[in-house]
């Protein structure tokens, strides 16, 4: 195994090949605390919408999981 | 030949001469693709990406929460038959899914002066999907490199030829865009879809360059 580190708060990933440059990786737990903002939009343009398909309606509850 | 027009070989094919990228100058590193949010109206894109936020990235139930978009790095090889991963690999592998710098794909080669980087993409969207999916599967893809002195400029292809006997035309990246469609779409009058399915996922049969 080899271990790739994240840019932004140093955790350490195992990986089983090193492909290429992982100067900017950032983990998953990372990239979810910079996309909270735009889950938080995306529920509140969702929230508008009066009649709301059920694929829709799935997205919304899937927004309120991330968000907490 | 002309725009909008389909990629020759797009998607989980057996195709290396796809989508091309040509740099003026030499890089001093190795290119990355990276995919992201774009909160632009097609096809028009954000200067750059910061967010992975869209279902294109966080997936849904029907697909176990994967990202929708795969790519190969096709600059020295072939990607050989149904490359298409199964999941995404943590940081960079050749192919992988897409989301941001979490899964990206570098490039084998550094290009030199006029150099070039060949690249296949494609997605793969299951059956409970958002619809409709204009906001959803609004993407970026995004080209990461890096230089020492003057910064190149940079020449997008596709090939409208075949994988045998390329024929390259040049597209503008926020002018023109990428559709991801059923198979046999007309690229001359559209409609260009992706019909999703009962159960399970589609993949888009063809990828066309439009505006």
């Amino acid at each position: 195994m080899e271990t790739i580190i994240c840019s932004k708060c140093g955790k350490e990933i195992e990986i089983e090949v090193l492909q290429g440059d992982y100067s900017t990786f950032v983990c998953e737990s990372c990239q979810e605390e910079i996309n909270r903002p735009a889950y938080i939009n995306e529920l509140e343009e969702l929230s508008l919408i009066e009649d709301k398909t059920e694929s829709q309606l799935k997205r919304i509850e899937f927004l309120n999981s991330k968000i907490g | 030949m002309s725009i909008p027009n389909k990629a020759t070989g797009a998607g989980n094919n057996d195709a290396a001469n796809v989508f091309k990228i040509a740099f003026s100058t030499a890089l001093s590193t190795a290119p990355k693709y990276e995919a992201w949010d774009n909160s632009s109206t097609f096809p028009a894109v954000d200067a750059s990406g910061s967010t992975t936020a869209k279902e294109i990235f966080t997936g849904t139930t029907g697909n176990s929460s994967k990202p929708m978009l795969y790519l190969a790095a096709t600059t020295s090889a072939s990607p050989g038959a149904n490359w298409k991963p199964s999941s995404a690999t943590a940081g960079s592998a050749n192919p992988n899914r897409l989301k941001g710098t979490t899964n990206y794909v570098t490039d084998p080669t550094t290009p030199g002066a006029a150099g070039e980087i060949k690249f296949n993409i494609g997605i793969e969207v299951p059956y409970d999907a958002t619809v409709p999916s204009t906001s959803s599967m609004n993407h970026l893809i995004q080209i990461r490199y890096t230089y020492t002195g003057t910064a190149p400029t940079l020449t997008f292809s596709f090939n409208e030829g075949t994988e045998g006997a390329p024929s390259w035309t040049t597209f503008t990246p926020g002018t023109h865009g990428l559709r991801y469609c059923n198979s046999s779409t007309s690229w001359a009058a559209g409609p260009y879809k992706l019909t999703l399915p009962a159960s399970g996922t589609v993949d888009a049969g063809e990828v066309g360059v439009t505006t």
